[in-house]
């Protein structure tokens, strides 16, 4: 090493200085929060369950015919021109009794004219259709559904792909709904219920077992910008750490929120929210604005999340918590999903992991 | 276009022929450029111009650099010595080419040891960084360094590469890199940029930037070799130098992208 004046180190901190400066904006960009984005989301809409309403109207016109001279035949079995088989059922007819007792299996299309029973524990490989009810019984597995009216799940009984019914879908405890399941009107999970995507103007996940409206102050103070917030002036509070709204406390911008955002009881929020962290949402507390969260979510009892939701992990909610509005319908996507029974959504439900039904806690949650 | 009048029967003769002739003049069809091949032709038009006006002053720039440093040694003491090579004499491209020497011994035994130990602390602690690219970055300095302690500790053994074939190459990737930037500019900048201003402010900075840059950045490796010891001369090649150079240019470029004339729509969506 060979020694160097003190005016030398000095110019070489200078110049190492000066070389770096490009990276100044850089840096700055780097460490400024990001912004919230624009939240578009696909409404919910025939994009979600595309499959099955194409599926439904092609059912209903390749089938119009055999279905209408079923009633004279009773049972007509052909094939497809690709030879997949099908199995046309007049309203008198039930599935059980043609087939065999230990069919475990059912390899063809099934297309009833009324009403359609699925046995127990019965595997269907291909598109059961049924022109008003379709009820599928305990642990039994279809891959594809059509009800003309509505479809009732029984027990543990499992839809892998998609299931569409033109009014209502009920769902029984411990049902799997995995893939879309869709409804012109109303979707009913049970307890312990799983499902993937759903689209129905009303779902609701179970009924609370003490069931009470959402407490709502009768005034809320506006909250005055935090500390570590600053405001650039376009209705937005850029927070670099955790931000907290007390209860009873309104906030009318756009937060984003570089840590973790926790939203008190009773507090409403107007604005879009963007957390890079954590949301906790404490019980009857309202969030009107589109929400994207980085962390998990967590929401109370009694809450209002206007949507539309997007959150990167897990989002778990207490009882009876609304998701959109019947005006407005909603979309919600979260990785896991774990809603406890009494919540219910209007609109679009997707846990692209999983999503569940959890029962009712006796205590309220915070 | 100009639309084209028929020409009547019981039109008169001199009639016709101001009509037959006007007539040729609006069937020439005019031609009009769309507004992106407008602006990729000023991009190769202003493009052509930096390229060629910096080949003729790139003699100037370096020797510049040259008087730049002779005055930094001079006036800090530095113990370095400036050597100069002349390129393409007599051409249209010819400049110096920059070296700085530095009477150094070789690295001894403690030295590498040192080196040896603050190299695998680093590579150790790496492993806790949580960004992969920065661990294995870290990482992979550190082998380039261990690779090279194992030369030096070899005995025998004498490194390939000195200071001034460093600071050489150094100032010869600088040229390059300062000979390419109209060229980079021309194929992206200077078409999506409307504003003349904009382009030439910008060309500008970058320019005077990588001038600037020139004679600091050598100085200030042959600083670091002469105070760290000659085997710091791959590692400060891999992380300070080419690739160094072309990350500042691009966090430059980042920022004149960004740059907008007062009556430009703000496009961004929240």
């Amino acid at each position: 090493m060979i020694d160097i004046s003190f005016s030398a180190w000095l110019f070489l901190s200078l110049a190492l200085g000066l070389l770096l400066i490009p990276l100044g904006p850089a840096v700055r960009q780097w460490q400024t929060p990001r912004n919230a984005p624009p939240v578009q989301f696909d409404p919910p809409g025939p994009q979600w369950d595309a499959d099955a309403t194409d599926a439904m109207t092609r059912t209903r016109e390749n089938f119009a015919n055999l279905i209408a001279m079923s009633e004279k035949d009773g049972v007509i079995r052909g094939a497809h021109t690709d030879g997949t088989a099908f199995m046309v059922l007049s309203s008198k007819e039930h599935l059980a009794a043609h087939l065999p007792p230990s069919a475990r299996r059912l390899r063809m299309q099934v297309i009833s004219a009324r009403h359609l029973d699925i046995p127990g524990e019965l595997v269907c490989d291909r598109l059961v259709f049924a022109a008003a009810r379709l009820v599928v019984a305990h642990h039994a597995i279809l891959k594809h559904a059509l009800a003309g009216r509505e479809a009732v799940i029984g027990s543990a009984a499992r839809i892998r792909r998609w299931l569409r019914a033109e009014s209502r879908i009920d769902a029984a405890e411990g049902a799997m709904l995995i893939g879309c399941a869709s409804a012109g009107q109303e979707i009913v999970l049970s307890r312990r219920c799983r499902f993937e995507k759903m689209l129905a103007p009303v779902i609701r996940f179970g009924r609370a077992e003490s069931p009470r409206a959402s407490v709502q102050p009768e005034r809320l103070m506006p909250m005055q910008v935090p500390a570590n917030t600053y405001t650039p002036g376009d209705g937005r509070w850029i927070s670099e750490g955790d931000l907290s709204v007390p209860p009873g406390h309104s906030v009318n911008a756009r937060l984003v929120v570089g840590g973790s955002l926790l939203v008190g009881t009773g507090a409403r929020l107007a604005g879009d929210v963007h957390v890079m962290g954590d949301l906790i949402v404490h019980h009857d507390a309202t969030l009107s604005g589109a929400i994207i969260c980085d962390g998990d979510m967590r929401i109370g009892e009694c809450c209002r999340i206007q949507g539309p939701v997007r959150v990167s992990g897990q989002l778990s909610s207490g009882s009876q918590s609304i998701f959109g509005s019947p005006a407005q319908a909603s979309t919600v996507i979260a990785r896991e999903m774990r809603l406890q029974e009494g919540c219910v959504a209007h609109g679009a439900i997707w846990a692209q992991r999983r999503g569940e039904v959890i029962p009712e806690t006796g205590a309220r949650q915070s | 276009m100009k639309q084209a009048i028929p020409v009547e029967a019981d039109h008169p003769p001199s009639l016709r022929r101001r009509l037959f002739s006007s007539n040729r003049r609006a069937r020439r069809k005019t031609i009009h450029l769309p507004d992106h091949a407008t602006r990729v032709l000023q991009a190769l038009v202003l493009g052509t111009i930096c390229l060629f006006a910096l080949i003729l002053s790139v003699g100037a720039i370096t020797q510049l650099a040259c008087f730049l440093i002779d005055g930094v040694i001079y006036r800090f003491g530095l113990p370095l010595q400036l050597t100069t090579q002349p390129f393409g004499a007599g051409h249209l491209l010819s400049f110096q080419r920059i070296a700085l020497t530095a009477s150094m011994p070789p690295p001894d035994s403690f030295a590498l040891t040192l080196h040896a130990i603050f190299t695998g602390g680093i590579f150790f602690m790496s492993w806790a960084a949580r960004s992969r690219p920065w661990r294995s970055g870290l990482q992979m300095l550190c082998v380039v360094h261990g690779i090279t302690l194992l030369m030096c500790a070899l005995p025998g053994a004498q490194l390939p590469f000195d200071l001034a074939q460093h600071t050489r190459t150094l100032a010869d990737l600088s040229v390059i890199l300062l000979l390419s930037t109209p060229l980079v500019l021309a194929s992206g900048y200077y078409i999506v940029e409307r504003s003349w201003l904009n382009r030439i402010a910008a060309t500008t900075l970058i320019l005077i930037y990588q001038i600037s840059a020139l004679p600091l950045k050598l100085l200030v490796h042959a600083l670091l070799v002469t105070q760290l010891s000659s085997a710091t001369i791959p590692l400060l090649f891999f992380a300070a130098g080419p690739a160094l150079d072309v990350l500042l240019l691009s966090a430059l470029y980042g920022w004149v992208i960004t740059w907008k004339m007062p009556d430009d729509k703000d496009v961004s969506a929240t």
